[in-house]
């Protein structure tokens, strides 16, 4: 009994952290990172709601992936996402990580995000305003503090199907193991 | 040794490294207002720690990777241990009557060179160049730094802190007016020492990724960013002590050390960022000619 | 029979038994020479507060052969360092040519040391003296040709330093007709102020040479580069440590001290003593900016060495009571660090084969033994806490705080500093970040060689943690010298300025440490542990054949930052003399042309120019 009390402060008080303090990886792949600017500065000032970008993949918990990704970024990312420590979270941002968006029909660009990382959080738009991307943040801290944003977790159990689906574009496939 | 000294003792280190944390939140406000933002809560920096402690996974690259944390918080507590953090009547004072200043000096460092050993060991050469700049630069700093020390404790005849805190009895005895030249020495030093904004090439998170902590994540920078935390509160504590006459109780503490946060603070936010010579030559120019102009007064 | 001569020749005789049996088996010559210096190090430990002495006549001079605390100590040095590296080098020399050789010159260079430390007279002093040089020259030139233009270089140095001290030692003797020390130490007042001052400049220049101060130190780096690993150590552990000795002699033995009396004080110091520490502060300054750019490991620490070694003389020349403990203190301490730092290099240098900052990486894991002698090293030679280095450090400055002297203190603090720089950089480059491919599968060198380098290692850990009975020692020394002793409570460092107890220090460290060393290591699981090409590349995967280590020019914005500094040398300086010297006797060539008409019309005409002047010549 004493130790489930233990346990129940020590989540509420992890989630509380995890909710307010969001280190940004955004990986700029498409157009989208032009937004990613006035998100963080003056005008909107992200910031507000414990939101900072960080340097390395090492110290991050959300990947912000803003636009298409041809399938060289594609290894890109997923090496990226591999490197991050749990918990962490995806968000996709734009219609091209959502179906594609413009780039439907491109020969070298994947259309769903989805079927290869998982995705704890879409943003739509083409490309969404920074209103809409402080809203997606909001969202996302409401999903971690319903425990929903379990996108980490699911990687990790659906491993194989990832990398089948991963397998599937990347031809060169010359990357070291999962490790979490 | 009675009871209420081992309760400071183990307590002091959480404080020290709470209020550091604190201050750098402040610190996060100040530049977003000058920037017309709203910025972050003030505990924002707490609560970043607090999510890095609950990182549940982490990975290490070796075994300094592993221990430089470890060995970095041994150092920056060991230095608490030999500072006075208060005086008067209900002084606390660790162990500081069993080391001097040259102790401090050199035990400061005991923890920057367990960093830089786990920065090595990540195999990141962002890393490495990040210590190499931030090795580089602290050569720089510590010139001006040293001759302000010297002179201070020349001048008191003594290498204890216990003893120059104890010779800055009224508020016109404090080493500020008494030596001025050493105090704007030493504040030079002082903003090398923080990395702020001008001298902030170690870390220069756009050019090399953060440098040397660029793959600690989870637990690992969890236990930095406390250290980080509490290495600030140390050097601000001790720059009080040298300089402003120690503190009485904690009230008079925090106002005084806030007060030497803030000019690093105040400096980096219109400054741009120096090269990596530049930030080491820079202090061999005025802050030295001020320090030796110091000098000059001590043995005239 | 006598120890000291029993000693002397146990060491000769070693030396010569091992070349003779050197012919036949490894493991009998290398032996033979442990033996012997084990032997004699035996013996000699047991003259410890003895005060023996062995006096006989030779050609009709007095000589003394005696042990006294001051040489005790310098002796301690010798064989506890002799014994280490002999050996180290049972393991590192084995398969390699003309070992006989190696052991012959390792045990003459060792006896010869212990001669310096014993003799008791000018004449025998400087006759161990040579057969040290000469011995040890032969061990730069071990490696042939590519040893000739350092060993040359350090033949002329060694040789200008063997004249000057010739020339004293021939003043003296015309001034007292004795070589006796003690009859030159009740002479020394006697002597006029000027001929003071030259057998003061005369014998500096002959133990600086030794002592490698700036400007005398040109053949250091290239001699301790070139010369086989362990005797590098033995070389800048203990070779060098006799200039130091010879300093200590000069200062508190012949009386050079009382010169202080005689002309202007600088805040307690005499002039030619602030003169030297001067000289002892630069030589630390700027070594230490050398060390800083090099790429040679060896050479690294051989820069390294030559700004100890400044430290060193800084302490002795302050001739105070502290003064002179820090730098007794710090000369047996850089016997151990040194000696530990040269081992280790070598011992990279053994599975490694080569020198390179700059070609190796991430042997960590390789080597864990010596990388954790290493790590001891350089946090010693760093001076920090709570290892030894810190207690030589701290008397350094408390010396020169308590004397007032600022400005020879911020240069001691800056080259201190400095230091950290090529400390880190020796660790990191051969040690941490990546490893070539080639060095995958280098092994951890055998336990012969790791064991001397686990002894010094400790003994560091240990005088860190108790400095003080090598501290009574060196008090011993200093009633010898006739030097107030150092105060000395055995839980203090302190003086009239401050206090450290190393033992709080060192406890602090431990117990904070291994709080919390467990409370990180039982909350949370074991992290992963992953590779060192699995690193934060902006997502690109480094393949196998690429190399990420930081190695090349490590330091080059601080190269630009004090180019001012690096880019004049004193070498350069020599050479240049050299030069005009050259151009000089160039000239004097069109009079020695080697064609007898010459030198007959020579003759003929210095004939007649007697003839000519006769008159006035009578
Ligand atoms: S969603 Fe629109 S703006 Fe964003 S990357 Fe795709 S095309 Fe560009």
């Amino acid at each position: 009994m004493k130790e489930d009390w233990g346990k129940e402060a020590g989540n509420i008080i992890s989630k509380w952290a995890r909710k307010h303090s969001l280190w940004v990886l955004a990986y700029g792949t498409g157009c989208g990172a032009i937004e990613i600017p006035p998100t963080m500065t003056s005008r909107y000032d992200a910031e507000r709601f414990g939101i900072t970008g960080s340097a390395t993949p090492r110290q991050a918990d959300v990947l912000l992936i803003t636009g298409y990704l041809a399938v060289k970024t594609l290894k890109r990312v997923i090496r990226t996402y591999e490197q991050m420590q749990s918990p962490k979270y995806v968000m996709g941002f734009g219609s091209c990580t959502i179906n594609g968006g413009m780039y439907w029909d491109s020969y070298n660009t994947i259309k769903r995000l989805d079927d290869y990382l998982p995705v704890d959080i879409f943003i739509n738009g083409c490309m969404p305003r920074p209103e809409a991307v402080i809203d997606g943040f909001i969202e996302l801290q409401k999903l971690i503090d319903a425990g929903t944003a379990q996108g980490w977790v699911k990687y990790k159990e659906n491993l194989d199907t990832y990398r089948a689906n991963q397998k599937k574009v990347i031809t060169n496939w010359k990357m070291p193991d999962y490790n979490w | 040794m009675d009871i209420l000294s081992i309760i400071w003792i183990i307590v002091m280190p959480f404080i020290g490294s709470l209020v550091g944390l604190t201050y750098m939140g402040i610190g996060r406000k100040i530049i977003a207002r000058v920037q017309h933002r709203y910025g972050p809560p003030i505990f924002q920096n707490v609560v970043d720690v607090i999510k890095l402690y609950s990182k549940r996974s982490a990975i290490t690259h070796g075994v300094m990777f592993h221990l430089a944390p470890n060995i970095a918080i041994t150092g920056t507590i060991s230095t608490l241990m030999f500072v006075p953090v208060l005086v008067g009547e209900n002084a606390i004072s660790l162990f500081s009557f069993q080391g001097d200043l040259i102790l401090i000096l050199y035990i400061m460092v005991f923890g920057c060179l367990a960093m830089a050993l786990g920065a090595g060991q990540s195999g990141n050469p962002n890393s490495a160049i990040g210590v190499s700049r931030g090795l580089t630069q602290m050569f720089g700093y510590e010139i001006p730094f040293v001759i302000a020390l010297v002179t201070l404790m020349v001048q008191n005849e003594t290498t204890s802190v216990q003893n120059i805190i104890a010779a800055q009895d009224s508020f016109m005895h404090w080493n500020i007016f008494q030596s001025p030249f050493a105090f704007v020495a030493a504040m030079f030093a002082f903003l090398g020492m923080m990395g702020n904004k001008p001298f902030d090439v170690p870390f220069a998170p756009a050019e090399i990724a953060s440098g040397p902590p660029s793959e600690f994540g989870g637990k690992y920078l969890a236990l930095m960013q406390t250290n980080r935390g509490m290495f600030a509160f140390v050097k601000l504590v001790l720059y009080v002590d040298l300089f402003l006459g120690g503190a009485t109780n904690f009230a008079i503490l925090l106002v005084k050390t806030f007060a030497f946060y803030l000019i690093p603070l105040f400096v980096g936010i219109v400054n741009p960022r120096f090269r990596t010579e530049q930030a080491m030559t820079f202090f061999w120019k005025w802050p030295t000619a001020i320090g030796l102009a110091g000098f000059l007064l001590v043995l005239l | 029979m006598e120890t000291i001569p029993f000693i002397l020749s146990i060491l000769f005789g070693a030396a010569v038994l091992a070349y003779l049996v050197g012919k036949f088996n490894y493991i009998l010559k290398v032996g033979v020479s442990i033996v012997g210096l084990i032997w004699a190090g035996w013996l000699f430990l047991g003259l410890q507060g003895t005060l023996s002495s062995f006096t006989f006549k030779m050609l009709g001079f007095d000589i003394i052969w005696r042990i006294n605390p001051l040489s005790w100590l310098f002796g301690m040095i010798i064989f506890g360092l002799a014994i280490l590296t002999a050996i180290f080098s049972g393991s590192y020399m084995k398969g390699k040519e003309r070992v006989d050789f190696y052991c012959f010159a390792m045990c003459i260079t060792v006896a010869s040391m212990f001669g310096i430390v014993v003799s008791g007279d000018l004449l025998s002093f400087f006759f161990f003296w040579e057969i040290m040089t000469w011995s040890s020259f032969l061990m730069v030139i071990y490696y042939r040709y590519e040893a000739q233009a350092a060993g040359l270089r350090y033949f002329v140095m060694s040789m200008i330093g063997a004249y000057a001290m010739l020339t004293a030692l021939l003043i003296v003797y015309a001034q007292l007709g004795s070589f006796l020390f003690d009859v030159l130490s009740a002479g020394w007042s006697g002597f006029s102020l000027t001929l003071q001052i030259w057998l003061f400049v005369l014998f500096v220049i002959g133990f600086a040479v030794k002592a490698a101060m700036m400007p005398l130190h040109t053949w250091a780096p290239d001699a301790y580069t070139i010369s086989p690993a362990p005797f590098t150590a033995l070389f800048s552990g203990a070779l060098s440590k006799m200039g130091i000795y010879g300093l200590a002699l000069l200062f508190f033995v012949f009386g050079a001290g009382k010169l202080a009396s005689s002309v202007i004080t600088i805040q307690g110091v005499s002039l030619p003593g602030y003169i030297l520490a001067w000289f002892g502060a630069i030589t630390a300054l700027l070594a230490t900016f050398k060390a800083i750019v090099q790429d040679d490991a060896k050479k690294l620490l051989a820069y390294s060495s030559i700004g100890q070694l400044g430290y060193i003389i800084l302490g002795f020349s302050l001739s105070s009571s502290m003064g002179v403990t820090a730098g007794l203190y710090q000369a047996v301490n850089h016997s151990i660090f040194k000696g530990m730092l040269f081992l280790a290099v070598g011992a990279v240098f053994y599975r490694t084969g080569t020198r390179k900052l700059s070609e190796m990486g991430g042997l960590i894991t390789r080597m864990p033994y010596t990388f954790f002698v290493v790590l001891l090293g350089i946090i010693t030679v760093a001076g920090m806490p709570p290892l030894s280095g810190f207690t030589g450090k701290w008397l350094i400055y408390e010396a020169l705080i308590e004397k007032h002297l600022i400005f020879l203190a911020v240069v001691a603090f800056g080259a201190s500093t400095a230091a950290f720089l090529y400390l880190y950089r020796i660790i990191f480059t051969i040690f941490l970040g990546q490893r070539p491919k080639r060095f995958d599968e280098v092994k951890e060198v055998p336990w012969m060689m790791r064991a001397p380098m686990l002894i010094l290692a400790l003994l560091t850990v240990y005088l860190g943690f108790y400095p003080y009975q090598l501290l009574d020692l060196i008090n011993q020394a200093q009633v010898y010298m006739g030097i107030a002793p150092f105060d000395l409570s055995h839980s203090m460092l302190f003086n009239s300025y401050g206090n450290v107890s190393t033992i709080t220090v060192m406890n602090i460290v431990a117990v904070v440490f291994f709080i919390v060393f467990i409370l990180f290591n039982t909350l949370y699981k074991r992290s992963r542990k992953v590779g060192l090409k699995d690193i934060h590349t902006s997502g690109e995967v480094p393949g196998e054949e690429i190399n990420l280590h930081y190695a090349v020019d490590f330091y080059q914005p601080f190269a630009r930052g004090v180019s001012i500094f690096l880019k004049r040398s004193v070498s350069k300086i020599y050479a240049s003399l050299a030069d005009n010297l050259e151009g000089l006797f160039d000239v004097m060539r069109y009079v020695y042309t080697g064609n007898g008409q010459t030198y007959a019309l020579f003759v003929v005409i210095a004939l007649a120019f007697l003839f000519l002047v006769k008159d006035f010549l009578v």
